[in-house]
């Protein structure tokens, strides 16, 4: 699991460890029932304080993007639950967000908009056709 | 380990109301301080703040003019044994005699501490690379700290204390030393206090934090909740002013027209209330990096 | 400053003004006394023959003041070598003034010595051996900054110019014979060979520093090396910390004490043979040696005392002060050391003398006297008592840690007493002179008592010292008090004085084992 934590944008570590694995999970690169590694290992990887990773398992594990289970360890939960499936439509608002604000600023239709997600789409699935 | 500390134990270090003169100059002025066990307090400040100075009194090597020192509630002037036999202490200047080897180096402090393990002191040891019968002033300097630092960690001592451990010292033993500060908080009830004006690695270890500004606390906060109350808003206004108004909690104030940058102590969701009230839009909320919270507290 | 040569020796003035005065001072100041005292008692000629080595003793010794306040005066050339100037033109300027201020320094203390005693003294050959000397010592110490040959090159460079300089003063094997009033062309010509080849190697040292070559350390002679400083065996953890602790201090600085005493018996064998080689000499000399373990306790005591992390700083360096270790189990530590050191010392030159007197017997046909006439058996554990005393009294107060306070101090003291003994000495009359000097003894004993019980006191109070060592020291002072009163050292009338000052040098030998707990303290905890 590639974490990158920075200082300098003043964004609090925990929550750019939230983000990031929010986003790995999201995009598929952390898949579902994959252990993600103990507090204190990650903690001395990242050299962030061990007390910050919890703190940062215990957002994810409240947005029900992993789970803890007795024995040892956390754990990626599944895809399907619905509180994981509610932060991934909220990663696609955001994304969604910035695409509409930026075209209004360079001033293209939202009509014009559509049309090109609509022609992106069918690129994309023609090319997976030919594959 | 899991919960945020303060626990309900004694405080490791309870300093009240010490002051320190050295001549005219006043270091330390009826200054109050307490580190709770567990827990990496991460002590920032200018030079000359007082920092060492502080340190110091912690490790009885001043004595308090005025006011009390109590580390594990002992007086560390009256009982250096029983203070000193439980802190690992990697000083600014690594001051270690020049003509010891370095397997002598950890022989001789292995006699003072009955803590002392020889197995982890060997796996550090070759962790850091230093050679057995290397004279200590053969090191290098990144060299000489790793070994002040083995020697401070190998009897897995109940607090740790750094003064400016990363000063003039490359990426890589700036790595180690942040590293053996995480490791050795991981393990219960111990705790690390250090010093350092290299403010982003405080921001990625501290739990607490203290500034300390022309020997006094300027700000005694837990990390996280520093982070949260600081936050640069900029605001727009419907005309153009020469001087904004100023909220309540204003640290510093920059800008021109009808935009203006504040950056203010407070709850982003106050602010912003408060940002309403006097009919400002909120263009922008950022949260800011500790160092810039520094600098705006020691200006205003 | 328009040019190099300007600064240079505006530098010279501005940082050592001060020094350079003081040095001329002293160089008139005590000669001055010497010869106030030789007057009052009766010598009238100083330019009588027998008068020829004290001269030569005074003159070096203000040559050694002189040079020391050069050195004082200027700071290394290392600080000059990124700026742009040549090494030659550096050196030159380095060299030349203070070489020039010297023969100045030493010229006018002796016109001045001459015009107020009329003692004769020459003028022009001590002052250019005096440049020339500052010259080549300079020369030794740039070039062998840092590279461990400082001690033997000093030792060659002084041992040549100290053989040379006798011989102005007659021949080298024997007895100084006449002043060196003319000074012959072979001399100067000598002399100016001398300092172009100081100024030589010099050019050539300092060169090598600044390209950074250095010469190759008697460190890394492997051989040597592991003579000088063995690798301990492995494995071999100490038993507690103190003992840990005592390992600390023999390395670092316990053997300073016999290698300086081994040095001097050395060293002092070598004069004999140069300027007498009678036995009688030799046997005298080696038994005065009981004084050269003295001065290596003096000077054990202060490199014992100080716990620094450097040599010129003496307050407690992080890492000794750091140890978990009460106060008076360091200081205990740190006696201990000395007196192992000490005594082994002790044994060293007790040693010399014994294998000296014994081959003299073997080689002599006459027997002759085990002790000269005078002294007696106590005169060896006196010497050890002595110089276990000097050692203490050194370490506890470098122990205090306070380099300037201790200077301040030992000058006062220094200028106090050469004050009080010129007064007594030309104010008052023979009879009362006479009794100042012996009561001087008993003030300062009496002193040195009250001292002694106060500092006892004052660790006590702060709980620095336990009865046991209070007993200890109690018992100690009344055993060596009483063995002071059983030898029979002066006449009677003398007695009562001679022995309050026993007395008191007994509180002395005493005194550290609560005064270095103090000091130490006081050094740590600030």
């Amino acid at each position: 699991m590639q974490l990158h934590i920075s200082t300098d944008d003043g964004v609090p570590i925990y929550q750019q460890i939230v983000n990031q694995v929010k986003y790995l999970v999201a995009s598929g690169r952390l898949s579902p029932g994959e252990e993600l590694p103990p507090i204190r290992v990650l903690a001395e990887r990242l050299l962030v304080n061990p007390n910050t990773v919890a703190r940062a398992y215990r957002e994810l594990e409240t947005a029900g993007i992993v789970e803890k289970r007795r024995t040892a360890g956390t754990y990626v939960s599944d895809q399907g639950s619905p509180l994981a499936r509610r932060e991934r439509i909220k990663i696609l608002t955001q994304r969604i967000d910035s695409l509409l604000a930026e075209a209004g600023q360079m001033d293209i239709a939202f009509e014009d908009v559509v049309k090109l997600i609509e022609q992106r789409h069918s690129a994309m699935q023609s090319h997976r056709r030919q594959e | 380990m899991h919960e945020p500390f303060p626990s309900s134990a004694p405080p490791v270090v309870d300093i009240r109301r010490v002051s320190r003169r050295f001549g005219d100059k006043t270091a330390l002025d009826d200054l109050s301080l307490s580190v709770p066990r567990g827990g990496v307090f991460g002590l920032i400040g200018g030079n000359g703040a007082g920092k060492t100075t502080l340190i110091k009194h912690v490790l009885g090597l001043l004595k308090a003019q005025s006011g009390t020192v109590a580390v594990f509630g002992l007086d560390p002037v009256q009982n250096p044994v029983g203070t000193l036999g439980r802190i690992g202490y990697l000083s600014e200047d690594r001051d270690l005699p020049n003509w010891m080897r370095v397997g002598e180096l950890m022989r001789y402090t292995q006699a003072f501490f009955p803590n002392w393990d020889e197995r982890y002191a060997e796996e550090l040891r070759e962790t850091f690379d230093l050679d057995v019968s290397a004279k200590v002033k053969e090191l290098s300097r990144g060299q000489r700290a790793r070994a002040g630092l083995l020697v401070a960690l190998a009897h897995r001592p109940e607090l740790l204390i750094l003064d400016e451990p990363s000063s003039g010292l490359d990426p890589v033993v700036r790595r180690d030393i942040l590293g053996a500060i995480i490791r050795t908080i991981a393990d219960e009830g111990r705790t690390v206090l250090f010093s350092s004006h290299l403010l982003d690695e405080v921001e990625r270890v501290a739990d607490r934090v203290a500034i300390i500004h022309q020997g006094r606390i300027v700000l005694t906060a837990a990390m996280d909740e520093i982070k949260d109350t600081h936050r640069r808003m900029t605001l727009r206004f419907q005309h153009p002013l020469e001087r904004p108004p100023s909220l309540v909690g204003t640290l510093s104030l920059a800008g021109e027209g009808a935009e203006w940058t504040y950056i203010c102590s407070g709850e982003s969701g106050q602010l912003r209330s408060a940002a309403e009230a006097i009919g400002a839009t909120v263009v922008g909320d950022a949260s800011l990096t500790l160092d810039e919270i520094f600098v705006s507290r020691i200006n205003a | 400053m328009r040019s190099i040569p300007q600064t240079m020796i505006w530098e010279l003035w501005r940082h050592g003004r001060w020094n350079l005065i003081a040095a001329a001072l002293g160089a008139i100041a005590m000669p001055a006394f010497f010869f106030a005292v030789l007057r009052q008692e009766g010598v009238v000629d100083f330019r009588d023959s027998s008068q020829i080595t004290m001269h030569m003793a005074l003159l070096l010794m203000n040559l050694a003041m002189f040079i020391a306040a050069g050195f004082g005066a200027q700071e290394p050339p290392s600080r000059f070598y990124a700026l742009p100037v040549t090494t030659a033109s550096l050196v030159a300027w380095r060299m030349f003034p203070v070489m020039t201020v010297t023969a100045l320094l030493s010229a006018m203390s002796s016109a001045v010595l001459n015009a107020a005693f009329g003692v004769g003294w020459p003028i022009l050959g001590p002052a250019l051996f005096s440049a020339v000397l500052v010259a080549a010592v300079q020369s030794a110490i740039w070039s062998t900054d840092k590279s461990g040959w400082e001690v033997p090159v000093m030792a060659l460079v002084t041992g040549c110019a100290g053989v040379w300089f006798k011989s102005c003063y007659g021949a080298i094997t024997s007895q100084p014979s006449f002043f060196w009033t003319e000074v012959t062309t072979v001399e100067i010509a000598t002399l100016a060979a001398f300092a172009a080849l100081a100024y030589c190697v010099a050019v050539n040292g300092v060169s090598r520093a600044r390209r950074g070559d250095t010469l190759p350390g008697l460190g890394m002679i492997p051989w040597l090396d592991r003579l000088l400083d063995p690798a301990p065996a492995s494995g071999a953890s100490f038993r507690s910390a103190a003992h840990a602790q005592s390992w600390f201090e023999w390395r670092q600085k316990g053997r300073l004490m016999p290698a300086i005493t081994i040095f001097g018996i050395i060293a002092g064998c070598c004069i004999w043979l140069i300027s007498s080689r009678d036995a009688t000499t030799l046997y005298e000399g080696i038994l005065a040696g009981g004084g050269l373990v003295s001065a290596a306790g003096l000077l054990g005591g202060l490199v014992l005392g100080n716990c620094g992390s450097s040599d010129a700083d003496l307050s407690m360096g992080q890492f000794l002060a750091t140890r978990p270790m009460t106060s008076t189990e360091m200081a205990r530590t740190i006696l201990k050391t000395g007196a192992k050191g000490l005594l082994l010392a002790w044994i060293i030159w007790l040693a010399a003398l014994l294998t000296i007197s014994l081959v003299l017997r073997a080689v002599e046909a006459a027997p002759r006297p085990l002790l000269p006439r005078g002294i007696e058996w106590w005169y060896f554990p006196a010497s050890l008592v002595g110089a276990w005393t000097m050692m203490g009294l050194m370490a506890w107060v470098s122990l205090a840690g306070r380099s300037k306070l201790l200077l301040q101090l030992l000058a006062g003291l220094f200028i106090t007493f050469i004050a009080i003994s010129m007064l007594a000495k030309l104010a008052l009359s023979r009879q009362a002179a006479q009794q100042f000097f012996v009561g001087l003894p008993v003030v300062v004993a009496a002193l040195s008592t009250i001292g002694t019980v106060m500092a006892f006191v004052a660790a006590r109070r702060r709980g620095l010292v336990g009865w046991p060592t209070i007993y200890v020291a109690v018992s100690f002072w009344a055993t060596l008090s009483a063995v002071a009163h059983a030898a029979d050292v002066m006449q009677a009338s003398q007695r009562p004085a001679v022995l309050a000052t026993m007395v008191g040098i007994a509180a002395l030998a005493v005194a550290p084992l609560a005064t270095a707990p103090l000091a130490l303290a006081w050094n740590r905890m600030r």
